[in-house]
């Protein structure tokens, strides 16, 4: 079925006197996922209320908004607590990334040697890694669970830059050759700008994966934070306790991706970066 | 022209396959057909097929199971006409979702999880009691000269989050009028290294660990919660609401032959262990025997009563425990969460 986006109209061009063109189009995107939702939930309340699904398998959307506000403040304290675990997570991966991919375009032996280890390190599976880390550092400390995030975060970011890093329009680098310019003023006047869209990229597609590391961590071994909220939901039955920690975790990975997006939109208008046709060293 | 043929050929021939695995698939899950009259026991009163029904336990094949995998080694499942395929249970597989979902048909899980569930809305109901006393205990190393709940202040404990220990542990400091803050308290999971490296002084677990322990090295005493006045049934057997009403016969044959098994393992407990072995390879048959003689006392029911006899003021102390604790808000109607109507008296 088509939509007819003429009928809303007269309303964008209301919103267009105090936006740009470019906002309307985000709002067009916007509005049908969001109105595929509502209706999923509607359809679901209504399924769950008549008995068509029993309710300790799939709650009601009410329900979990209820739970959600009943229990604000312990909810909270958990959200920011794995929230923090990823962002510490997160920030340590990029950190790591950042330089281990510099290495790796500074040094073509370093890439060789130890690119492909960074590759099977990224084989060893999450769910296995967290009790032990749990085990190393301790069942109650942030620092399994920061790992645990930046583990799994840190694999997309080096990627990415990576690439970026060895993606470079050939004309720039026999110009900066013919200026002998050194390979540190190459890596960081020529490489480092080239990367930057690859570099967010890879951070965003980071982002959402620290706050599902940090939740594996606080399975494994955990007394606060969502994760151990799922945890001890399970135990209890409590099937809307679940969901609703659930539904807070996509927000919080939500919140991070459209953190970054931001920050992308951003550094795009600062830096007037934009994708072209790159040759790869 | 001839490129399309070809094409159409194999997309048919794709087709074909799935619809011909599928078929397969479907007639190898279709049950049984009945025995033919020729091949039926003279004078036989049992149902002419064995009847398929999947059993999952709360946790691994191990002695605080051993009923069941007793009575499917012995072949009392078989006398009474039943096919039982006995499921792990575990983390991933949580009994009650597993019977609730219609997956398996009967299963084992903590009384405490059973009012749970109904609190939360699932229609299980308790056909039989295996343990008449919590199993929840703390384990200590000797040497930290922990021997009861006052000695727990400054010592380091390994708590097992999100389980019936850890909240009847709570309950225990909150009834002896002691701080859990005084407590250096630290999650733990199934690992006991931290233990074994000296790290922890004692860990909230279940009476059927100390022989594992031991076997570790540890010199162990124990802190029973039941010897401080926690009254709690362990586990239970459950199934679900339907599956009562749809089959009380199967529910009362299976209870029959179960408790059987529990029987015979009381009556051998030297020989537990072998057969828990057939089941799982993971710890030697005398660690398991050991843990199962340690078991034995939660079993017993009153006096003249069945094995997994139950009883409301029972069930009513369980339910408290999960109140003070903080794990239920509010109490449960205790009438239509268990039933005793299935158990043998001439066991």
């Amino acid at each position: 079925m088509q939509c007819n986006w003429q009928r809303f109209d007269p309303f964008l061009e209301r919103l267009e006197m105090t936006t740009n063109r470019q906002s309307t189009t985000y709002i067009r995107a916007l509005v049908p996922p969001i109105l595929i939702l509502v209706l999923a939930l509607i359809a679901l309340e209504v399924a769950v209320r008549r008995n068509v699904i029993a309710p300790y398998l799939l709650p009601r959307p009410s329900a979990i908004i209820q739970d959600t506000f009943k229990n604000i403040s312990s909810l909270s304290n958990d959200a920011l607590i794995t929230a923090m675990e990823s962002l510490v997570g997160f920030i340590l991966a990029t950190i790591g990334a950042f330089v281990l991919a510099f290495a790796f375009a500074f040094s073509r032996a370093f890439d060789r040697s130890v690119f492909p280890l960074v590759v099977a390190f990224k084989c060893m599976p999450l769910v296995a890694l967290a009790p032990i880390l749990a085990l190393w550092s301790g069942g109650g400390s942030l620092v399994a669970k920061a790992l645990l995030a930046g583990f799994i975060c840190f694999f997309p970011v080096i990627v990415n830059l990576r690439t970026g890093l060895n993606t470079i329009d050939q004309e720039a680098i026999d110009l900066f050759r013919s200026l002998s310019a050194s390979r540190w003023v190459v890596l960081w006047k020529l490489r480092l700008p080239s990367a930057i869209p690859y570099f967010l990229s890879g951070l965003k597609a980071a982002s959402t994966l620290a706050v599902i590391g940090a939740v594996v961590g606080e399975f494994a071994c955990s007394d606060r934070g969502l994760g151990y909220q799922i945890t001890e939901a399970s135990y209890q039955g409590n099937t809307v306790r679940m969901f609703t920690a659930v539904t807070l975790l996509m927000c919080l990975g939500l919140s991070f991706f459209g953190l970054l997006s931001i920050i992308e939109f951003g550094m795009r208008r600062v830096f007037r970066v934009e994708f072209g046709n790159n040759n790869t060293i | 022209m001839h490129q399309s043929i070809k094409t159409k050929l194999w997309i048919g021939i794709g087709v074909g396959i799935v619809i011909v695995t599928l078929a397969s698939l479907w007639m190898y899950l279709q049950p049984p057909g009945p025995m033919p009259a020729e091949d039926r026991p003279a004078g036989s009163t049992f149902p002419l097929s064995p009847q398929s029904i999947s059993f999952r336990l709360k946790w691994r094949y191990g002695g605080t199971s051993c009923g069941a995998l007793v009575a499917e080694k012995q072949g009392f499942f078989r006398d009474v006409g039943l096919d039982v395929v006995i499921n792990q249970g575990g983390f991933e597989y949580d009994s009650k979702k597993m019977v609730v979902s219609g997956s398996d048909q009967i299963g084992l899980t903590g009384a405490d999880e059973l009012i749970l569930a109904r609190a939360n809305g699932m229609p299980l109901v308790a056909i039989g009691a295996d343990f008449q006393k919590t199993p929840c205990c703390i384990l200590a190393v000797e040497s930290s000269g922990v021997r009861n709940p006052r000695d727990f202040v400054g010592k380091r404990l390994g708590v097992r989050k999100a389980t019936n220990v850890e909240y009847q542990y709570d309950v225990l400091m909150k009834r002896l009028d002691l701080d859990r803050k005084t407590v250096l308290e630290e999650p733990i999971k199934l690992d006991l290294t931290r233990v074994v490296e000296g790290n922890l002084d004692m860990w909230t677990t279940y009476l059927s660990e100390k022989p594992t322990a031991e076997a570790k090295g540890l010199k162990i005493s124990t802190i029973w919660f039941a010897d401080f006045g926690i009254r709690s049934y362990g586990n239970v057997v459950f199934t679900s609401e339907s599956f009562l009403q749809e089959h009380p016969d199967i529910v009362r044959r299976f209870l029959k032959a179960y408790y059987q098994g529990w029987k015979w393992a009381m009556e051998n407990p030297q020989r537990v262990g072998e057969i828990i072995r057939e089941f799982s390879s993971e710890a030697p048959a005398e660690t398991e025997n050991a843990a199962f003689a340690l078991t034995i006392p939660l079993l017993s029911p009153e006096e003249g009563k069945p094995l997994g006899y139950m009883k409301e003021d029972l069930w009513r102390d369980t339910q408290r425990v999960l109140i003070e604790s903080g794990e239920l808000e509010k109490e449960v109607e205790l009438g239509s969460i268990f039933t005793d109507e299935y158990l043998h008296n001439d066991q």
